[in-house]
């Protein structure tokens, strides 16, 4: 019969889905590229999201209320399966292969060195940014400049973290003369993002552990490079940096934003949860005592409390102020939903820490002397009171290790969840500072396996690369 | 041989309806035919005519003579005088005819080798033509009689080897017509043993029947056909409609629980419309495709639930064994169920009506603090802590609410099913309307059901027959958030709300509960305030054609559609709190799912002398299924007016979203038995099937089996015995498959995601999964022995089946190295190990005042997973995780038993600050002590171990039926030994941290100081920290062994002298109750709970608590 052989036809056991677009038919316009470096942005804000974890683990940070594993990282006892590890893997290696993608498709498509180029800028700052955040977090790691095609290609080793800061720095050097002036979306990369992660970029790897000081001058000189750009200039109201929706200050470099109700920033809970949600990020009592008078970064940015307009107490503990959405607050909306609405925009990089970066790098180049116009400019924002200089005063007559722990110091309190907490203890090799704060609540000392986070579960039973240190050292 | 016709004189609207229903078979047949593109007679048959002046009649002897066709028609209408001239040469009828009849009243139809002639319109012209035979009928009559001499209504009577027949009446009269060349009739009565009586000359035959236990004649339906019971070589269960009926039927898989060894039903939860978790001999896959395949009336159907009507069912056929399966072979690794609906009988139309009603309540109501314990709890806590301590006064104004009360409630069930069927010998039919509505013991949660279904068979002529079943089903599902803990959750927050918490805040809003970052409202404003309905229309159609082309030779054409649309219906109030905005949420979603299957087979029976029987079945099938769906979402609205029916008012819109999957499998298998001696069985079966989901070179499969039986009780030693009617000894061989992954995984994906820049949300393009072309079927190889014995006239009947299955290329979403850019792919992995031991046991007893029935059946079932496969280095992985839905804590470790509680062991408690603090620094006196598996002198996650053993040692059911004179007691004993549940509860309930409720128990042995016998944890404000409560441990584990009294039922039948005098055939009343008695050491709400949104087996996270319930109900056939 006819539909006997007409079921012989092996077409009807093809499958032609109609619901995502495969690689084949991808990759051939400006536009399809286009699309592609635009969903990279998607890791960018979940990497950024993850900034609490990593600052979780700061001295000035009290333990944390929740009950899920943070505590264990506090206390200096993680495991490999602890989700924020697995996350701080995964999202930049996500970038890096869907980089890796654009760049080789680009070979085989012929848009014009202007389009290309622009392309390939862009997938390759993406690229650097997040090996920048890997190398920094793992060490030495697997380092993929092609992408991924079979499960045969999935197994990479260990290349030596120079490496890997060779290619970030060549990268991002590609980018700094590729890039556009100006992005053509708000949030997405343009020339002086690379400049300012360059600047970032050799400051770290000018200390531990590549300790390649020449980079120090190299840091500085972008970091002037970009306070020197008529294009920032910074907020005069610290306050004004933060809450956010959606638009750059004068101050922003690069942010990642946030749009509900698909995309929340659920920093406002992580940092002052309403009710009885639990807080990751809880400033210490010693924190809070050791800003300077007037300073405005404590007193706007860390609340005791809150009472709303009603009267009502909605919070009794102590909390960051940099993500708290206060209407949520007056609207005693309930903790749960709180977490969904939060849209405030987060700094991944901004204009007072091109200050700090210029500071710290001209202090090791040159000595104190030239470095306190820098640090001092980020101070006399911060006065409560601009003409007042006894509040948060300048600094001066300080020696190369003083001014070392100033300007340190002075990250704290300017870039408190922000992200930078645990990188610039592991460069400047200050763990101790947190052994001191919290003595015996450490369930393991701090010791040189705390130089790197280890390397999630999953990639460890997949690929053939030796583990990390483990924490305690047994 | 002209025929003459009369005009239908019997003009019963009724019968008259079946004959247009039939008329109207006849003309898709007939349009069918053409589209199979078989020629009929009249497209081929040709005649030549040179007749010039002649009568009518004349010209239609040598039509009639020349060719098969012959005229129908009745005389007074057609004038076979009239005189004609007609030339043709090598014409078709269909050119002849129009000529012929020129100028003339008459209409004409041809219907094959059937010439109608008649000056009526058509239409009734052609009802009396399909019910033309060619055959002289002979009528017999008689009665049917039990061995008392009373009659036996309802007795089947049958021209042997054909459908065709009629039941006894009241008196147990029958009257058929039968066809001349009819041998002999077939008496059959459900518990008798079936007669045949040759027919002879004899125009009464009268029949007396006698009882039986457990016919070898009884006839097993399996794949694509069926076999008599005796001729079976696999494992196949049956579960009769007598044991369907003894429990209030609202839910076909709910009935198949402890009916059957091998089978293990849990129920998951008590909330109406829930489905069921099914292992048919454990589990064999980690995709979760573990559910059987269902057949439905040969249609094979991808879920099963609440939604269809089990009043309809026939018999349920279990096929176990990979003899059985493997005809099913790429769905038939989990086992199949076949389920045979209800057909219409020949004879007097039957009109059923069963009606049920009831009541249902919480089963069990958990033992919790009330307000002065629990504000003692808070008392205690401050006192130690520093906090500040209640006042009389204060406690005098809290309130004493228990929140199991507010939150359950009694609930009721009705149900009413109506069947209409019968027919004649050539047109039978069966029809039923049910409706079902069960409320919930929580307020909106009820489940309301209607379903209909038409099964309809006619018999064309002698060699065809045409099936049609088409049923149709609305399920309303209101279906709050019931499911885990926290968000609202409202059998969580009916356990853990303080009983010192109000229902409604000073505001007059409902109180939410404080005790957990992600809490919701309490569990009474949520019932209120929530609302979530799923409504599913539901079509499975199929017909079947079947052309007996020459003796035992056949072919049927099966096509079939399972069309299902869904829709869910969302709506949270504004102000409620369940992780959402709190603002009012509304969303809904569509997905329609279509299935259509067509199966093409064709059977060859033959013997060679009596002594050899073969029977060979050859299938070719091709099925496709489609998914399509839409949804939308708002929240913000500022008024609670439009629900979910009008998205755009909300001012916050999510973005719409859609979806569409299809895959399509097709299939070629055969099936070949032979049978020697009667004694010696062999069957042979093959499947070679092709599915869309796989890779390129990948995409088909071999599934074949092999079993033989012998029937030792054929054997002269054995038949001389005497008192062993039955003994068979089976074993078979062979492998099924499974395909239980999503389509498209071997394709590279790019998929879209949302960036969002200043101007807000984008569209972007990541790649998500890349190429993977060597993904293949998953295998299930199985292999059994058993034997089935009868004894004293199958009185005591015993089944027992050992089997070994092992599945490989397990199809698992395996974890890649991020560092890929992927977190995993969908790869074959490692390797699965069921075996075990199964059997039923029953007894009959035959004869005598009281009949009783029992059945028992037990099962022992152990798993194991045998491989993990190896990972990218080629090291053999030893543990994988999160292999199923919700599974991070189960995770798989090679040599145990799949998918257990991995976590911390629990070690008494501490007795002092000193001890806690050199172990678990942070603990103090009174805190869990955590086990230090590796020694190492440091706390961590290397202390963890595996747990639970959530596999019972065995499961058992019993149904049992002791029968007097007209009343019946039935009972059904269910029960599982020897397993573990993860009661996740405990770690909410006995963890007093003065936020939440907790248990008396708790409470009761808590540790109060050093040296202190209590066992569970002191109170604490920090008994809520990451070890005692969110990781998971020893403390979670709960024995789940138990012994339940599933369902008894007593009834009560009217005498028949009675019902005759009201007209009514039969007419029975009984009550039943359901969960009334139940032995376990099980704390939580039931121990046959288990997590609906996953597939661990046993992982109780707070479900919906099983109910209680009594009915009463009425079954009357007239």
């Amino acid at each position: 019969m006819a539909l006997f052989t007409f079921w012989g036809c092996e077409d009807l056991l093809v499958e032609n889905p109609k619901t995502f677009i495969s690689s084949a038919n991808f990759y051939k316009s400006a536009g399809d590229f286009e699309a592609a470096l635009k969903g990279q942005y998607v890791a960018v804000r979940n990497i950024n999201l993850q900034k609490d974890v990593s600052d979780v683990f700061a001295d000035y940070n009290d333990r944390p209320e929740s009950a899920e594993q943070t505590g264990d990282f506090w206390k200096n006892n993680p495991s490999s399966n602890f989700w924020a590890i697995r996350y701080a893997w995964q999202y930049p290696y996500s970038i890096v292969n869907n980089s890796n993608l654009i760049l080789e498709a680009l070979n085989n498509v012929d848009l014009g060195d202007a389009v290309e180029s622009k392309i390939e800028a862009e997938a390759k700052f993406l690229r650097a940014y997040a090996y920048f955040n890997l190398v920094q977090f793992f060490g030495d790691i697997p380092l993929r400049t092609s992408p991924v095609t079979s499960i045969a290609e999935t197994k990479a080793p260990k290349a030596p973290q120079s490496d890997v800061y060779d290619l970030i720095i060549s990268d991002l050097v590609f980018a700094e003369s590729n890039l556009p002036e100006n992005a053509s979306d708000v949030g997405r990369v343009y020339k002086e993002v690379a400049t300012a992660l360059l600047a970032k970029v050799y400051l770290t790897s000018a200390g531990f552990p590549l300790n390649k000081t020449a980079n120090f001058a190299l840091a500085k000189a972008k970091a002037v490079e970009v306070i020197n750009s008529v294009k920032f200039s910074l907020v005069s109201d610290y306050a004004g940096i933060f809450h956010q929706v959606r638009t750059y200050t004068s101050e922003s470099i690069w942010e990642a934003m946030f749009s509900i109700p698909a995309a929340f920033n659920n920093l406002h809970v992580r940092t002052a949860p309403t009710g009885s949600n639990t807080a990751n990020l809880m400033p210490t009592e010693a924190f809070i005592n050791s800003f300077p008078v007037g300073d405005r970064r404590k007193e706007w940015g860390i609340k005791n409390g809150y009472v709303n307009a009603k009267g009502h107490t909605i919070i009794t503990r102590t909390y960051y102020n940099k993500f708290i959405v206060e209407k949520f607050f007056e609207d005693e909306l309930a903790a749960s939903s709180a977490e969904q609405n939060c849209e405030y925009s987060v700094p991944i990089l901004r204009l007072a820490e091109m200050y700090l970066i210029a500071a710290e790098a001209e202090k090791e180049v040159n000595g104190p002397g030239g470095a306190y116009q820098y640090i001092n400019t980020v101070r006399n924002r911060a006065r409560i009171d601009k003409s007042n200089p006894t509040q948060v005063p300048d600094l001066s007559g300080l020696s190369k290790d003083s001014f070392r722990d100033a300007v340190l110091m002075e990250r704290a309190w300017e870039l408190y969840v922000e992200g930078s907490a645990w990188f610039d203890l592991k460069r400047t090799q200050t763990f101790n500072k947190v052994q001191v704060a919290r003595g015996s609540s450490l369930t393991v000392p701090i010791g040189l396996y705390n130089n790197t986070w280890l390397i999630p579960d999953f990639e460890i039973s997949n690929n053939n690369i030796e583990q990390n240190p483990s924490y305690g050292g047994k | 041989m002209k025929k003459k016709f009369d005009l239908w004189v019997n003009s019963y609207p009724f019968k008259k309806l079946i004959m247009e229903l039939k008329i109207a078979f006849l003309l898709i047949l007939v349009s069918v035919s053409n589209l199979f593109a078989i020629p009929t007679y009249s497209q081929i048959a040709k005649v030549s005519l040179d007749m010039e002046n002649k009568s009518l009649e004349q010209v239609m002897d040598e039509i009639e003579r020349q060719s098969e066709f012959y005229f129908i028609f009745n005389q007074k209408q057609i004038d076979v005088g009239r005189i004609v001239s007609i030339q043709s040469e090598n014409q078709l009828i269909t050119a002849i005819l129009p000529e012929l009849f020129k100028g003339t009243n008459v209409n004409y139809v041809v219907l094959n080798r059937k010439i109608l002639l008649t000056t009526d319109p058509l239409e009734n012209r052609l009802v009396s033509l399909a019910s033309e035979d060619e055959q002289q009928l002979k009528r017999i009559t008689g009665t049917v009689t039990d061995k008392n001499g009373a009659p036996l209504p309802g007795t089947n009577v049958f021209v042997t080897g054909t459908s065709q027949g009629t039941t006894t009446d009241m008196a147990g009269k029958y009257s058929i017509e039968v066809p001349d060349g009819a041998r002999s009739l077939t008496f059959s009565f459900v518990g008798m043993e079936p007669q045949t009586v040759v027919i002879g000359a004899l125009t009464q035959i009268n029949v007396t029947m006698a009882e039986s236990a457990f016919g070898l004649d009884e006839v097993i339906v399996i794949g694509y056909g069926t076999v008599k019971k005796s001729d079976l070589t696999g494992s196949v269960s049956s579960i009769s409609p007598k044991s369907l009926q003894q429990a209030v039927p609202f839910d076909v898989t709910r009935s198949l629980q402890g009916k059957a060894s091998g089978v293990r039903v849990n129920q998951k939860s008590g909330r109406p419309g829930e489905d069921v978790i099914i292992r048919i001999r454990g589990g064999n896959s980690l995709s979760g495709g573990n559910n059987p395949l269902y057949v439905i009336d040969g249609f094979p159907v991808d879920n099963l639930g609440a939604d269809f009507n089990p009043e309809d069912i026939a018999s349920i056929e279990i096929l176990k064994d990979a003899s059985a399966t493997a005809i099913y072979g790429s769905r038939g690794a989990g086992g199949v169920v076949l389920i045979t609906t209800k057909r219409g009988l020949v004879g007097k139309t039957q009109i059923n009506y069963h009606g049920s009603t009831g009541v249902q309540s919480l089963r069990k109501k958990i033992d919790l603090l009330g307000k002065n314990d629990f504000v003692a709890m808070q008392n205690e806590i401050a006192a130690k802590e520093g906090g500040s301590v209640l006042t009389a006064a204060q406690i005098a104004a809290l309130p004493d609410n228990d929140w199991q009360d507010l939150t359950y409630r009694n609930a009721d069930i009705q149900s009413h099913q109506l069947s209409v069927s019968g027919g004649n010998q050539d047109a039978r039919f069966y029809s039923s309307i049910n409706y079902l509505n069960q409320e919930g013991i929580i307020l909106n949660s009820d489940f309301a059901r209607i379903s209909m279904r038409v099964n309809g068979d006619i018999r064309l002529n002698k060699k065809m027959t045409f099936k049609a079943n088409i049923s149709y089903t609305n399920a309303v599902n209101h279906n709050g958030n019931f499911a885990a803990d926290g968000w609202g959750a409202i059998p969580f927050q009916a356990i853990v709300m303080p009983p010192t918490d109000a229902i409604l805040d000073a505001d007059g809003k409902f109180t939410v509960f404080k005790g957990t970052p992600w809490g919701g409202n309490n569990p009474v404003g949520y019932s209120q305030l929530d609302k979530s309905t799923g409504t599913l229309n539901r079509n499975v159609n199929n017909m079947e054609f079947q052309y007996d082309i020459i003796k035992g030779l056949s072919l049927r054409i099966n096509a079939g559609v399972d069309f299902n649309n869904n829709t869910t219906d969302s709506y949270s109030k504004i102000g409620i709190s369940n992780g959402g905005p709190g603002t009012g949420q509304a969303s809904k979603s569509m997905n329609k799912s279509y299935s259509f299957v067509n199966e093409n087979i064709l059977n060859y029976a033959f013997n060679i002398k009596e002594s050899h029987k073969f029977n060979a079945t050859a299938v070719m099938a091709y099925q496709s299924s489609v998914w399509d769906q839409i949804s939308g979402s708002t929240s913000g609205f500022v008024s609670n007016v439009f629900e979910d029916n009008n998205l755009q008012s909300g001012t916050k819109p999510n973005p719409p979203a859609s979806s569409y999957t299809d895959s399509r499998l097709i299939s070629y298998l055969g099936r070949f038995n032979y049978t020697l001696l009667g004694k010696y069985l062999v069957t042979l079966t093959g499947r070679y099937d092709g599915s869309s989901k796989f890779g390129k070179d990948n995409k088909y499969a071999f599934f074949p089996s092999a079993a033989i039986a012998w029937r030792m009780s054929e054997e002269n030693f054995i038949k001389q015995l005497g008192w062993v009617s039955d003994l068979k000894l089976r074993a078979s061989f062979g492998k099924a498959g499974n395909q239980a992954i999503s389509s498209y995984q071997t394709l590279d994906r790019l998929s879209t995601n949302v960036p969002v820049f200043g101007t807000g949300r984008t569209v972007g393009f990541v790649s998500s999964g890349f190429a993977n072309q060597s993904l293949r079927w998953e295998t299930t190889q199985q292999a059994d022995i058993g034997v089935d014995l009868s004894l004293f006239d199958n009185r005591i009947r015993f089944v027992a089946d050992y089997y070994r299955k092992s599945t490989t290329d397990l199809l698992y979403n395996a974890t890649l190295p991020p560092s890929s850019g992927y977190s995993s792919s969908t790869r074959n992995v490692g390797e699965i190990q069921n075996k075990g031991f199964e059997f039923e046991l029953s007894y009959n007893s035959i004869g005598g005042p009281v009949r009783w029935e029992t059945a028992l059946n037990m099962s022992f079932n152990r798993g194991i997973v045998a491989s993990l496969g190896t990972d990218n280095n080629g090291n053999v992985i030893k543990r994988i995780d999160s292999p199923i839905g919700g599974g991070n804590w189960f995770p798989l470790f090679l040599g145990e038993a799949p998918s257990q509680l991995y976590g911390f062991v629990l070690d008494g408690i501490y007795q002092t600050d000193a001890e806690a603090n050199a172990m678990e620094p942070g603990k103090k006196a009174g805190d869990y002590k955590v086990k230090d598996l590796d020694g190492n002198g440091i706390i961590n996650g290397d202390d963890q171990k595996m747990l639970s053993h959530l596999e019972p040692k065995f499961i058992f059911g019993m149904n049992q039926s002791i029968s007097f004179k007209g009343f019946e007691l039935a009972f059904q004993i269910v029960g599982s030994y020897g397993n573990e549940i993860v009661n996740e509860f405990n770690k909410y309930y006995t963890a007093m941290g003065g936020k939440w409720n907790v248990t008396q128990e708790a409470w009761d042995n808590r540790w109060t100081g050093p040296g202190s016998a209590g066992t569970y944890a002191a109170p604490s404000s920090h008994s809520t920290s990451y070890i005692t409560f969110g990781a998971p441990s020893t403390l979670w584990i709960e024995p789940g062994s138990f012994l339940r009294f599933k369902d008894i039922r007593l009834s009560y039948s009217i005498p028949e002298s009675f019902l005759r005098k009201i007209k009514i055939s039969a007419l029975s009343l009984y009550l039943s109750g359901t969960n009334l008695i139940t032995w376990t050491n099980y704390p939580h709400y039931d121990p046959e709970a288990s997590w609906t949104s996953s597939a661990v087996n046993g992982w109780d996270r707070g479900v919906y608590p099983s109910m209680k319930s009594v009915i009463c109900g009425i079954q009357i056939t007239f």
